[in-house]
């Protein structure tokens, strides 16, 4: 299993494809520095929010590298995600690489887990370069660490905004917060899995898996539709947002949107498997 | 079938059956290969070789029979059974983005831990040492094949299933795999299933030859007995004739011709055994319009068994 793991970990990071990944992260990035510096220019509703104090705090390091993930996390990472599983699992069977691996003595479970734990690592990667890359330039940019102020529009969570003091503990809520974005995206990729393996075909693949999440988002944040949300996915995958709230709701809302996204992915990959075992390659 | 059977069994076919639909892919194959044997599957195409390799493999799940390599079942224990199993199916297609070398690191690691040293062997074996550190990005399709046949050899194969791999090789590269192929199965005992529409190759190589058509297997010939079939007499008959025509001593097959009056029978017989024939037939009540004997050799065995008939509308032309 090891062995397998490997390979398929050097096969993902090995390709081009991935270092789309990197480019991803270089153009949030810069979108959020110029983001960043027209809302300084003109602060507009948030300096009536916040207050002439509070909006000098605004734009320092632990503000930024705690905003940018919430773009990253809600729509940027998992939409890779399902283009990079797109490649990993049907790209291959398409070209035919799969059926390399298939012919050795491993099993299609091991296969399939093996490739789940590649992405996973990748998207690990993609959520380090993405918290070191927005450290490195907001310091460049601000210079300055400062309070977490936190903007509840931000991470689509209900309230105006929050002020966390700078100290160890708001860094391990911004570090909490990247671990947990992490952990949702490897429920996204069990998804982009389960189209993968049903469809063995890369642009199928690709535009299901991105399309399905991408509703599911979108209906999720809607209030109106509040009926369909506790059987959306996208209902409880982003749990790590909870990380962002003053007092960080453990037990009522992190934990159980954590298993319930468990449950989704479990069940994703399960299909996943059983799709795999079924067919003939 | 097997011509020594004093050998283990490589690989046992039993009754192994697929169909997609409606459509008839393998019928009731029954094939063992023993252990050093080198055994050629011929068939036209579409005529479901690929699917018996695919599932000797695991890669397909046939509907019916049993398939067992070195005694373990590929359905329930595909680990061990495919553990010292090498194999192409269909083109050999790598991770472009890595050299030879890792290719065949990553690979061969997914059966057994092999050494780099092992590693290069092989590369060497197949001609590719200098190209060992080369992303296959840049290989020509030969090279790729040769790149294939390397890591179905890796980690230490004893049975090796090699779909069409002479495709795209060069002539060094055939006559280089005519005698790996010879090598392996005599000094290292390893059982080959090779498929291959190079009849030449499949003669020179092969110890025995199964044709299988439209699923079915409709010969299944040792060397020996290949080289009595060469010399073939086909009598000519009127339809219909009587089916103990069948039963005379070599018969191999009919052939209805296209106006479907008359239908060729061809018995692997010498030139001497002809008069003989022709009394025989006579007896029987066949009313023969034409009898001849000639060396056919496996492209004439094959064509005439596998060619149109009435109950078989396959591929003898384009």
């Amino acid at each position: 299993m090891i062995a397998l793991i490997r390979f398929e970990i050097r096969k993902t990071l090995s390709q081009n494809k991935c270092l789309l990944g990197l480019g991803c992260v270089i153009l949030i990035n810069v979108v959020f520095i110029l983001g960043f510096i027209i809302k300084k220019s003109e602060p507009g509703h948030i300096s009536r929010m916040l207050g002439e104090k509070l909006l000098k705090e605004l734009f320092n390091v632990c503000v930024y590298v705690a905003s940018i993930v919430s773009p990253c996390a809600y729509i940027l990472f998992p939409v890779l995600i399902c283009i990079i599983v797109s490649y990993v699992f049907a790209g291959e069977y398409e070209i035919g690489t799969l059926r390399l691996t298939m012919v050795r003595p491993v099993s299609r479970l091991k296969i399939l887990i093996a490739k789940w734990v590649a992405v996973a690592f990748y998207g690990a990667i993609m959520v380090g370069a993405l918290f070191v890359s927005s450290l490195a330039i907001s310091w460049l940019m601000a210079g300055r660490t400062g309070d977490l102020i936190i903007i509840g529009d931000v991470f689509a969570l209900p309230f105006k905004f929050v002020v966390l003091p700078d100290g160890i503990d708001t860094y391990g809520r911004i570090i909490l917060t990247y671990f947990l974005s992490w952990l949702s995206l490897t429920a996204v990729a069990s998804m982009a899995f389960l189209f993968s393996v049903a469809t063995r075909n890369l642009a199928l693949s690709a535009i299901i898996s991105t399309t399905v999440y991408l509703s599911c988002h979108v209906v999720t944040q809607i209030p109106f539709l509040s009926g369909i949300h506790p059987f959306l996915p996208t209902r409880y995958i982003p749990f790590w947002r909870y990380a962002m709230l003053e007092k960080i709701p453990w037990e009522k809302s992190l934990f159980p949107d954590m298993l319930w996204t468990a449950v989704f992915a479990l069940a994703f990959m399960g299909l996943a498997a059983v799709f795999y075992e079924r067919r003939d390659f | 079938m097997c011509p020594e059977n004093e050998k283990r069994i490589a690989l046992s076919c039993r009754n192994v059956s697929k169909h997609y639909g409606s459509r008839v892919i393998l019928d009731s194959i029954d094939m063992d290969i023993a252990e050093g044997e080198v055994l050629g599957l011929l068939g036209p195409n579409g005529a479901g070789k690929t699917t018996l390799m695919k599932s000797i493999l695991g890669l397909s799940c046939p509907d019916d029979g049993e398939i067992e390599v070195f005694g373990h079942d590929v359905i329930s224990d595909r680990a061990r059974a495919l553990a010292r199993v090498g194999a192409i199916v269909e083109a050999p297609m790598f991770p472009v983005y890595l050299t030879a070398r890792d290719c065949l690191y990553y690979l061969s690691a997914l059966s057994a831990k092999v050494s780099d040293k092992r590693i290069m062997e092989v590369l060497d074996l197949v001609g590719l040492s200098e190209a060992a550190d080369r992303k296959v990005e840049g290989f020509s399709y030969g090279m790729k094949q040769r790149l294939g046949i390397a890591q179905a050899l890796l980690p230490d194969s004893k049975f090796l299933i090699l779909d069409e791999p002479a495709n795209g090789l060069d002539p060094h590269g055939i006559a280089g795999m005519r005698r790996l192929l010879r090598k392996l199965s005599a000094e290292m005992n390893v059982s080959v299933l090779v498929s291959s529409h190079l009849l030449h190759e499949v003669e020179q190589v092969c110890g025995r030859v199964v044709i299988i058509n439209k699923g079915k297997k409709i010969l299944d010939a040792t060397h020996d007995e290949l080289a009595a079939m060469d010399e073939a007499v086909s009598i000519t008959v009127k339809t219909p004739y009587p089916e103990t025509l069948k039963e005379i001593v070599g018969f191999i097959s009919e052939t209805l011709l296209e106006e479907k009056d008359f239908a060729v029978l061809r018995y692997a017989l010498p030139s001497a055994g002809v008069p003989e024939l022709v009394r025989q037939a006579v007896g029987k009540g066949a009313e023969i319009s034409s009898v001849e004997h000639g060396k056919s050799g496996l492209e004439n065995i094959f064509i005439s068994l596998t060619a149109r008939r009435e109950d078989n509308d396959s591929t003898d032309s384009f």
